[in-house]
């Protein structure tokens, strides 16, 4: 399949400051979380994707296009900006009819495509009310509802969720699944690790400018090979389990924790560690009740990689 | 081409909109109507045909329009890049360059309007007729008594032509000038200020052909050719009596081949430019 | 790996904590430090005072070594009127120093501007008042705090070299004649040019508490100050009569440091009480809409 966004030795750097660090990213179609702590270049590679600047060095393509000032892209491309910026004068309605019409659609089918995707956000009671008027999460979702308004092939969203409510976010995250499902690729930039874990398995890490990692949350995590591997787990006979795990060759440690009876094993290999535990139950008769991999989510992964 | 003109237009209703409900409009009026007030009260003690060229060319011209020019146009680019909401029309399949212009056009219809208005104004305070002393005025004489004479309100409709022309001019290449430098600078207002008042200031007042690189010196040729300068109070000031270089066509073609050149390198850079904002 | 200890030890504060009394000179201080913090304005708007500093200061130097026959050697033929002739050009030295302070009035006027336009009005746009008052600061400090750093940068502009001037004046002036005989021009100087620094203080804080950005206060100073002096000079030629100079803040301060150095001009229509209370005016206009803009700010807090 061919990437939607290519990026080759792509570097930026503002004077002596470096956004970008020879970066090289290929993004296929569908959803991707760019993810990264603050200061690791995803709006600098945010604001690259949508032609709002030029690479210092390096190439980049998006849908086959070089995005700086690239008419032909604009028309593909819908951008949710992260600066909380609009037009206080207009009202949400105006405000994304106007962008509709700045992209060549006449009066009648801008507003309409303008409410439509006013409703989809759950504006449909505001979307005559001024922008100033407007809460912090609703200026958020006016913004993301003129990124989707004209159907654009690619979204590039950065850090949509900031500033809404858990329900909120909830619908916005919806929507994103529904977007994906309909074709629409999305790029999504985000801090709320567990919610775009949630929305997609593709993550590109982004860290010091530079790709710190790229695919789904799993394969990042086998990669790790060098972290062990934490299994917390909740059994009857906790203690028994703890003893017999302890002979298993791959187990680094055992934590028992005596209120809770939970315990957590460290494992350097999780395959093996999966493949023996059955047995071990069935022979302590330990009586397993829960077993979870605590640190197969994007947060640990994300911590063990920026550290 | 076509969708070039609707967003020039669209982006230009949308400018206007945003000139007429800021504070900027406020302190443009206030500088509009201070030379009204000026030849309102002047005209109770001076003839018409002194009051309206020497406001015209001293205020007008070197103070107010370049003023109100700059207040305006400097909003063309740099309004968007400091709201940060420039974004959104540059990742729009629209041409950069039609921004640029749609919005130079309604900072230029503003400017041009009130600037125009209140040359209109000063002519209409120093020809407006006066009762009782307002329409006398004392003249100091060397010898013998002082008398009272009337004072002149008639104004030759050249002059008036003269200095309403020569205000929209300026208002036009102020505004470029300004919308101009925010297209390639961030401080444009303040660059704007700096050009206005310090570079022209310089230009246009040292004797020679220097002038004919300011602005100015073609304003002042729109004006002083409209009417006869012999008569006038301008004649008595030296540097204005160089200013007759060219006629009011000449100058104004030399002044129409300048914006185009101005406004196509507006247009060019702003299409090559990287504007970055701050988060 | 060897296990390690490490020992914080906390002690309960039992002292209590010191008001600053002048809370507005911190803010002053920063005021400055910001303003300094970016090299390249201070490279520009300096380098024209500090080279009319050093020109000043060479003249008087050369004025006193002229006069003390240190130069020329007086017994050469024609020394003595070389010597009065140069003296001459060089002119008196107190007429110097008055010069170069009335000709560094605008210098100094560009300084503050820049570094004080956007002491209030940035602090609006980027909602600063909020941090301010919601600190134990009244608004007299928040003013005197902002004063007092715009005041700064004129003093350096200005007051700074002047007394520079003064200074090498009293040191080259054989057996400290300067020092002896001059003194009450030295004190006038300072006086004169702390007058003009705080007037243009007014002036820009007043304009920066107006509008929404630095930008545009210093587009209102330079409005006002073109303005005031275009309107002044239009309407004295036009309705033959000089009180509209009073309008103009150049010429208020030409006329005030007439009178000031005992140079008064008897001839002038403008009287030296009417150049005061214009300027008076001037101070309490800006006074008073500095009071109502501050409180405002402070009541948006």
């Amino acid at each position: 399949m061919k990437p939607i966004i290519k990026a080759t030795a792509l570097s930026r750097w503002y004077g002596e400051v470096i956004g970008l660090n020879d970066l090289n990213v290929e993004i296929q179609p569908g959803i991707t979380g760019l993810l990264g702590p603050n200061g690791a270049g995803k709006s600098t590679f945010m604001k690259l994707l949508v032609g709002e600047m030029r690479p210092s060095s390096g190439s980049l393509e998006v849908l086959g296009h070089t995005p700086f000032a690239n008419l032909e892209l604009y028309g593909q491309l819908g951008f949710c900006p992260q600066q909380d910026a609009l037009y206080d004068h207009m009202s949400g309605l105006q405000f994304v009819t106007h962008c509709m019409r700045l992209a060549g659609h006449n009066h009648t089918d801008a507003k309409a495509a303008a409410s439509r995707a006013l409703q989809r956000v759950n504006l449909q009671n505001a979307m005559n009310r001024p922008v100033s008027g407007y809460s912090k999460g609703m200026r958020q979702r006016t913004k993301l509802a003129q990124a989707f308004a004209h159907t654009p092939k690619l979204i590039i969203a950065d850090e949509p969720l900031t500033g809404l409510d858990p329900v909120a976010r909830h619908q916005v995250l919806e929507l994103y699944r529904e977007l994906g499902e309909s074709g629409t690729s999305l790029v999504i930039s985000s801090h709320v690790l567990h919610e775009v874990q949630s929305l997609t398995q593709r993550i590109v890490l982004i860290h010091r400018g530079r790709l710190l990692a790229q695919g789904s949350v799993e394969d990042i995590r086998q990669l790790l090979s060098s972290h062990p591997r934490k299994v917390h787990l909740k059994a009857r006979d906790p203690r028994a389990l703890a003893r017999a795990l302890l002979e298993l060759p791959h187990v680094n440690s055992t934590t028992l924790k005596e209120d809770t009876g939970d315990l957590h094993v460290e494992t350097r290999d999780i395959q093996a560690f999966h493949a023996d535990l059955p047995a071990l139950a069935s022979r302590t008769r330990s009586g397993i009740e829960s077993l979870e991999s605590s640190d197969a989510s994007l947060d640990a992964v994300f911590d063990y990689l920026v550290g | 081409m076509l969708h070039f003109i609707q967003s020039a237009w669209l982006l230009s209703r949308l400018q206007m909109r945003s000139l007429l409900f800021s504070r900027r409009i406020i302190f443009c009026l206030l500088l509009a109507i201070a030379p009204i007030v000026i030849a309102w009260f002047a005209g109770a003690h001076q003839h018409a045909s002194e009051t309206v060229p020497f406001i015209g060319m001293f205020l007008v011209l070197q103070v107010i329009a370049p003023l109100i020019s700059l207040t305006v146009g400097s909003s063309v680019v740099t309004e968007e890049l400091e709201n940060r909401t420039i974004t959104y029309i540059f990742t729009r399949p629209t041409d950069r360059a039609a921004f640029f212009v749609g919005r130079l056009l309604a900072s230029t219809v503003v400017s041009s309007i009130l600037i125009a208005l209140s040359s209109l104004g000063v002519i209409w305070a120093a020809t407006y007729p006066r009762e009782g002393m307002a329409n006398l005025t004392r003249v100091r004489k060397r010898r013998g008594a002082n008398e009272m004479v009337e004072i002149v309100r008639d104004l030759p409709d050249d002059l008036a032509v003269g200095l309403l022309t020569a205000a929209t001019v300026a208002a036009v290449m102020y505004t470029l000038i300004s919308a101009g430098l925010g297209v390639f600078f961030k401080r444009a207002m303040i660059l704007s200020l700096a050009y206005t008042f310090a570079v022209e200031g310089f230009l246009a007042n040292i004797p020679g052909s220097t002038q004919k690189l300011s602005v100015q010196f073609y304003l002042r040729s729109l004006f002083s050719d409209s009417h006869e300068m012999e008569a006038s109070i301008l004649s008595k000031i030296p540097i204005l009596s160089e200013a007759t270089a060219y006629t009011s066509s000449e100058a104004l073609a030399r002044l129409g081949v300048a914006y185009l050149i101005c406004l196509l390198i507006g247009a060019f850079g702003i299409r090559k430019r990287q504007y970055l904002m701050t988060s | 790996m060897r296990a390690s200890t490490h020992t914080e030890i906390y002690r309960p504060f039992t002292g209590s904590l010191r008001e600053h009394p002048h809370r507005w000179l911190t803010i002053g201080a920063s005021s400055v430090r910001q303003g300094f913090k970016r090299k390249l304005p201070a490279l520009l708007l300096f380098t024209p005072v500090a080279i009319g500093c050093v020109i000043a200061c060479f003249r008087v130097y050369f004025r006193f070594q002229l006069l003390s026959g240190e130069l020329v050697n007086i017994n050469s033929p024609g020394a003595a009127g070389i010597t009065m002739m140069v003296t001459e050009t060089l002119g008196d030295v107190v007429a110097n120093i008055i010069t170069y302070t009335q000709s560094m009035a605008f210098f100094s006027l560009m300084i503050v501007a820049w570094y004080g336009a956007g002491l209030i009005a940035e602090d609006r746009r980027l909602g600063a008042n909020l941090l301010y008052f919601s600190r134990p600061i009244s608004r007299l400090d928040y003013l005197l705090g902002k004063g007092s750093g715009t005041f700064a940068f004129g003093f350096l502009a200005l007051t700074l070299p002047c007394l520079l001037v003064c200074s090498v004046a009293a040191f080259t002036s054989p057996e400290w004649s300067f020092l002896i005989e001059e003194w009450p021009s030295i004190l006038k100087v300072i006086l004169f040019s702390g007058i003009w620094v705080s007037t243009i203080t007014l002036l820009v804080l007043t304009i920066s508490s107006l509008v929404g950005r630095k930008s545009h206060a210093l587009i209102g100073i330079i409005g006002t100050i073109v303005l005031s002096g275009g309107v002044s000079a239009v309407l004295s030629h036009l309705l033959r009569e000089n009180a509209f100079s009073l309008l103009n803040l150049f010429e208020n301060f030409e006329r005030l440091g007439e009178w000031m150095f005992d140079r008064w001009d008897s001839d002038r229509e403008v009287t030296i009480g009417q150049t005061l209370a214009a300027l008076g005016g001037f101070w309490a206009i800006c006074l008073l809409t500095l009071a109502a803009r501050v409180r405002k700010l402070e009541v948006v807090a």
